[in-house]
């Protein structure tokens, strides 16, 4: 035979060999990205995965794993991670990353490897507790789940039937889900969700959706020339790895990154351009950027042309002038003209000429310029949410949104199945303990201000449930919380529905133990490239031994000690509400295979996989199993990839039916909506007077979708914030920061504390010991001039005075910070009382590894915390908490910070003035004082700032009904009652 | 292209997979893991920059000239594996790019398909294979012997199948720009046995077992350490010997690659090899003669500086 016929013989066999495996439902070779550090178990070997053990090294022991995939819960990334199942101890041995899942494409963070410690934490809460003395005593008694659910049930119940609904609220921190918690408040027809988003994202969140109806951006970064990042995103902040890899993956293409961060972060190591610009003067630099690409003309004009609403702008703000392009085109070089690079550079701190660079390299972009802005500025100062605004006008300027290389609105990279039982109703009562007139153009609930709420209205809560949230430690003027939560008469039931003790929890009535991320289901979708695709998270223990033949009716069976699965706890709770259906709750919990009885979570699921994933069923199908099946096999599903432009997309002529375009180019029609599935939040746009639905804007002679704004174009003159009573801001601007250096006296510093530590969880993590070892603490940063000033080296201590109060830390003098500006990370300073206040951990545990004992005092209204005990090692079930070596946890400013809303956006504008020097004589290391007096003080000036619905609003509602929100009450409820809006003043 | 595909998985780290695949291609069982360590991980590293660099090591512009071609191609940039210049994944560009090419029902596509093939073929594979693939000639394991004899084999039918490309007469970019070793008493010792272990400068491979070899053949220490390490090492006991050798090995190299693969490359290999006998050659000479004291004028200054800077 010849060489050619034995390499062509060869070819066939290993062909053949290739068709048979894959007829088998293999895989032949290995993923793609298979090579080296980038190999994984191959997906057809989960099920029986063989590893050596390494603990036995240097003997080979072989161990037997069964891969279980599940979602990471440590941030809202929702990473996949693949869970280790020893087989034959069914015991979780680690986490690693699963290849199958779209969005971290089996990469993670160290936050999701450590989830393995939060599962084998020794003071984890494992039952059901209920206070035995005084909140806060620290004295709990162990109670059966069903005396709780009873108990709180029948309070609900209570409150219902005397339409007490406002008196219900569940407040969220991290939801690390879609659609189920917004289902069932709905379905209690509750308007009781309260999230923790405006001590977070919603500032920049106003800013986009302003913009463009949508309220986050999905950067592309890895297909951009120039990635431009307002925080210390890449590295630390949200979306962080799956961003991060795809910012690396740009930056490898020849991308340019350009990084906005007072502090020298990791991300700003990774930096071209790293602007260290004084904390609020961002958008003046953008505007200066924006400027240069409009004098240019380096901006793509017929983008403009197209999409922004200028000609509403035009007819709105400049009467009798021209409505034309080229007029609006010098009115746009004149609106900006201040801004020049001299400006910038005065405002920032940063040169001229480096703003210029910056501006040159975004001019060269095109529209292949990724842009991201999450918390940062945005979330730092007043006017923040004009940030994210400043900065999607850059993108708006050079055309790059929803393009390769460009910037996409989440939503159009975001999947939320339709659920089984959707509830068509909507709450019929309006609260405005989170939803107050004062703030009508918030974007989110003002949740931080529950306190004051509570305190200076009638705003008793029956029943608060927290869950996965720590308003005592997260968020500002943590004693007014405690005050309130302390307080009978402004909470009659606490319920903290937590998998780990915190701050809050310790004042809590009811203590219920949940599952963490492996122990829980839910569904998610992020938006992280331009596809879509959703996240399964199972109870990987639960599904490991039904893979092995155990039935189990309810996932607790599976998780440790009497921790619940959270989709239970509500199913089981509404049927405790509403046993017998007449309350109109209970229906959207019935099974529909077995009407009479509970649905479960495999009924739940299973019905959104078979009926609202678009090509689940069939990829179930090719592999034999069932679209639940499927998703307990992978963990996550690819739904599709290259969204792309959706502004563009013509409407269908049957949606066009009886068509009318009015002169502002809007379209409406007769036409039947096209059916979706997707039920991702977006804006309701009204129809017309006729009754006409909304279906898009005519441009350029076609109807298209256009954007979900109320002109259908990107919104650049934002009517709303005209019309109600911000006209001054409704074009992309720049408003001074309340730490602006006019702003501020001259022996005070900007202090900024909305950074995050790269591996740590925000309530979460002082239970992971692997995340604490590497990181504790969180020293003031100071730049050398400064310490030199205030006479401090690293390692002394400071006392940092705010308004409210002050707190000690130790110095950090580094360079890496902006001169003027100091920094303290809000990640650490954890805090317990040592009163007994525990689960397992004994009369000092609660979260011991980094957690500082403690004692609390006050007089009044005057608080003061001071250390008791730092972190140490101790003795447990694990015994790597005897090998604990650190003892300093940092120092919880947060309790030292007043409350400042955005009156625009309503934000917690978290940079502070503060003054700092060497501590005083007596001064010790983590001493807190804050008088929430000084509090209730500072509260009522920054409500002066706001302008309340009921003199602004110019329809007699409380708030603009296309604003998105979540558990949207009904229409009749936005209307203004007759005697005003309660506000404050 | 099945054949390329398989080949190249099983240069890969063992996995369950490995065992199929092999047996499809008509090879015995792929030896265990701590085998592969031995024999690919830690001494035969399957990546085209490590034969193509200057520095001898993963990355740089060898690895960016791969990464740029593979952009010209178009490829989905998110999709580009982090080592583009990994052997498997070279071998899996060519299977597709021969799948897509057989596909393809426009003529024009197809033509640039097989222009890239070729151009895949001669520069990035025919440019560095051989001398890489010569290396498992002694590596004492009969698995990857008979891996590397098949993929050799292979090779030659690609390179005789692949379509004429402009330019294909000259050498492929990583050679011809190649720079060759150094002036040894200009460069340094440290710089001068950096290049000696850095395939493309000196036109020869030198793997750990072949320092071990060194060693036990010399009855020189072999230090335990890089490569680097144990090189300069042995130049400082006694350089006349380990020049000596390593001229011996360099002289058995350019026997490896004589004749192998596109005349125009195997010329340009043996060429190189040979010019690193000879200067290796005539070190071992001079230091010979320094070590002799008879040592005193400028033509030796050459071996007396190589020699100084290793007892340094």
């Amino acid at each position: 035979m010849t060489k050619a016929a034995k390499i062509q013989e060869r070819e066939a066999r290993v062909s053949a060999a290739k068709r048979e495996a894959e007829a088998r439902g293999e895989t032949f070779y290995p993923g793609a990205s298979r090579i080296h550090l980038a190999a994984y178990p191959p997906k057809e070997r989960w099920a029986d995965w063989v590893e050596l053990e390494s603990s036995a090294w240097p003997e080979r022991v072989e161990r037997r794993y069964m891969l279980v995939p599940t979602t990471c819960f440590n941030c809202e990334s929702a990473c996949g991670l693949l869970a280790y199942v020893d087989r034959d101890t069914l015991e979780v041995r680690k986490f690693e990353g699963n290849p199958e899942h779209p969005g971290s494409r089996g990469r993670n963070c160290a936050k999701g490897p450590a989830t393995v410690t939060q599962l084998t934490d020794p003071d984890r809460i494992l039952y059901p507790l209920k206070r035995a003395g005084d909140r806060g005593e620290g004295k709990w008694e162990r109670v059966s789940w069903g005396q709780a659910l009873d108990d709180i049930a029948s309070r609900i119940q209570k409150a219902v039937d005397e339409e007490r609904h406002r008196q219900i609220m569940y407040h969220v921190g991290r939801p690390g889900e879609d659609g189920f918690t917004e289902r069932m408040l709905a379905a209690w027809g509750v308007d009781g969700h309260n999230s923790h988003t405006n001590i977070c994202s919603s500032g920049a969140r106003a800013g986009y959706h302003f913009w463009m109806g949508m309220d986050r951006p999905s950067p592309d970064h890895a297909n951009a020339r120039v990635i431009l990042l307002v925080s210390s995103h890449l590295e630390a902040g949200h979306y962080f790895n799956p961003h991060a890899q795809r910012v690396m993956e740009g930056k490898k293409h020849g991308a340019k990154l350009i990084v906005f961060d007072t502090r020298l972060s990791n991300t700003a190591t990774h930096a071209d351009h790293w602007l260290s610009t004084y904390p609020g003067s961002e958008a003046a630099v953008l505007l200066a950027v924006a400027r240069h690409l409009i004098r240019t003309d380096s901006y793509d004009v017929g983008f403009v042309e197209r999409w922004w609403n200028w000609r509403e702008y035009l007819e709105e703000n400049h009467a009798g002038e021209p409505v034309t392009f080229e007029h609006f085109r010098r009115v746009l070089r004149e609106l900006y003209a201040e801004y020049t690079f001299e400006f910038a550079s005065a405002e920032s701190g940063v040169s001229a000429q480096t703003i210029r660079a910056v501006a040159e390299a975004v001019a060269k972009a095109g529209n292949r310029l990724s842009t991201h802005n999450w918390r940062s500025a945005a979330a730092g100062n007043l006017g923040g949410w004009q940030v994210a605004r400043c900065l999607f006008l850059l993108n708006a300027l050079t055309g790059s949104i929803a393009v390769p290389g460009g910037t996409y609105p989440n939503s159009w990279n975001k999947y939320v199945p339709r659920p089984i039982r959707m509830p068509a109703r909507h709450p019929e009562r309006w609260n405005d303990l989170t939803w107050p007139g004062d703030y009508p153009l918030s974007l989110m609930e003002m949740s931080f201000l529950l306190p004051h709420l509570t305190a200076e209205r009638d705003g008793r809560l029956d029943v608060y449930f927290t869950r996965v949230y720590n308003p005592v430690w997260t968020n500002p003027d943590g004693f007014s919380w405690i005050e309130m939560l302390r307080d009978p008469e402004r909470i009659g039931l606490h319920v903290a529905l937590t998998p780990t003790w915190n701050e809050t929890a310790f004042f809590a009535d009811y203590v219920l133990p949940m599952g963490h991320s492996a122990e829980r289901h839910d569904l998610a979708s992020y938006e992280q490239y331009d596809g879509r695709w959703i996240g399964f998270r199972q109870p990987v223990l639960r599904t490991a031994r039904e893979r092995l033949g155990e039935e189990l009716d309810t996932t607790r069976q599976a998780n440790p000690g009497e921790v619940w699965e959270e989709n239970e706890f509500w199913i089981e709770l509404t049927w405790r509400i509403d046993p017998d259906g007449s309350r109109g709750m209970r229906a959207f919990f019935e099974s529909r295979k077995k009407p009479g009885e509970k649905m479960t979570v495999d009924e739940y699921y299973g019905w959104i996989f078979e009926n609202s994933v678009p090509g689940l069923p069939e990829r179930a199908a090719q592999e034999g199993v069932s679209p639940l099946e499927y998703m307990r096999r992978y963990g996550a599903f690819e739904i599709d990839r290259g969204v792309g432009a959706r502004h563009e997309t013509p409407v269908g002529k049957d949606e066009l039916y009886d068509l009318r375009v009015d002169s502002a180019g809007r379209a409406f029609a007769r036409g039947k909506a096209r059916k979706s599935d997707n039920v991702v939040p977006l804006p309701p746009l009204d129809g017309d007077e006729t009754g006409r639905r909304r279906v898009g804007v005519e441009v350029g002679g076609v109807v298209r979708r256009g954007f979900p704004t109320p002109s259908g174009r990107l919104e650049f003159w934002s009517r709303t914030l005209a019309e109600w009573g911000w006209p001054e801001v409704a074009v992309p601007s720049y408003t001074r920061s309340h730490v602006h250096p006019q702003n501020m006296d001259r022996d005070q510093l900007c202090l900024i504390s909305t950074f995050r530590l790269p591996v740590q969880i925000h309530t979460r993590s002082a239970n992971a010991k692997w995340l604490n070892e590497i990181a504790h603490t969180n020293p003031v940063w100071l730049h050398p001039r400064d310490a030199g000033r205030i006479g401090v080296e690293t390692g002394d201590l400071v006392r940092v005075e705010t308004q409210i109060g002050h707190f000690v830390a130790k110095a950090w003098v580094t360079e890496g910070i902006h001169p003027g500006v100091a920094a303290c990370s809000h990640h650490m300073g954890r805090w317990k009382l040592g009163n007994g206040a525990a689960g397992d951990g004994g009369d000092a545990g609660g979260f011991r590894q980094a957690a500082a004992t403690v004692a609390l005092d006050s007089d009044g209204d005057a608080w003061a915390m001071r250390r008791k005990k730092e972190a140490g090692p101790f003795q447990s079930s694990d015994p790597d908490t005897a090998r604990i070596w650190w003892g300093d946890v940092g120092v919880h400013q947060n309790m030292t910070f007043p409350v400042q809303p955005d009156p625009v956006s309503g934000a917690h504008c978290w940079h502070q003035a503060v003054r700092i020097k060497r501590a005083a004589p007596g001064d010790r290391y983590g001493d807190i004082v804050a008088d929430t007096s000084k509090a209730r003080q500072a509260f009522r000036q920054w409500l002066e700032l706001a302008r309340p619905a009921r003199r602004h609003s110019p329809d007699g509602t409380r708030r603009p009904y296309w604003l998105l929100r979540p558990v949207r009450p009904e229409r009749k409820a936005y209307q203004l009652p007759d005697a005003g809006a309660p506000a404050l003043d | 292209m099945e054949t390329l595909r398989a080949l190249g998985l099983l240069i890969e780290a063992p996995g369950p997979a490995h065992g199929e695949v092999a047996r499809a291609l008509g090879l015995s069982r792929p030896p265990p893991a701590p085998v592969y360590q031995r024999v690919v991980a830690s001494q035969r590293w399957p990546y085209a920059s490590v034969y193509l660099g200057e520095a001898g090591m993963m990355g740089g512009d060898a690895r960016d000239r791969i990464a740029g071609f593979r952009r010209a191609l178009g490829l989905d940039q998110e999709q580009d594996p982090t080592e583009c210049d990994h052997l498997a994944a070279l071998l899996g560009l060519l299977a597709d790019l021969c799948d897509w090419s057989a596909e393809s029902r426009d003529a024009p596509a197809a033509k640039l398909l097989e222009e890239a093939r070729g151009v895949l073929v001669r520069d990035h594979l025919a440019s560095w294979i051989r001398p890489y693939l010569a290396s498992f000639d002694y590596c004492g394991d009969p698995f990857y012997r008979a891996w590397a004899t098949m993929l050799g084999e292979v090779m030659d039918h690609l390179e005789a199948a692949v379509p004429a490309v402009s330019g294909q007469d000259s050498l492929p970019a990583a050679l011809r720009t190649a720079a060759s070793l150094p002036d040894p008493d200009e460069a340094g010792r440290d710089s001068f046995v950096a290049a000696l272990l850095a395939p493309v400068r000196s036109g020869i491979v030198i793997v750990r077992d072949d320092l071990v070899r060194l060693g036990r053949e010399t009855g020189l220490a072999c230090r335990t350490g890089e490569r680097r390490y144990a090189l300069t090492s042995f130049l400082t006991q006694a350089p006349v010997v380990a020049l000596t050798w390593l001229a011996g090995h360099a002289r058995a190299w350019r026997g490896r690659t004589e004749g192998r693969g596109p005349a125009k490359i195997a010329e340009w290999w043996t060429e190189r090899a040979q010019r690193t006998e000879s200067l290796l050659s005539r070190m071992a000479s001079e230091a010979g003669m320094l070590d002799a004291g008879v040592a005193r004028s400028a033509s030796v200054t050459r071996s007396a500086g190589i020699a100084r800077s290793a007892s340094r």
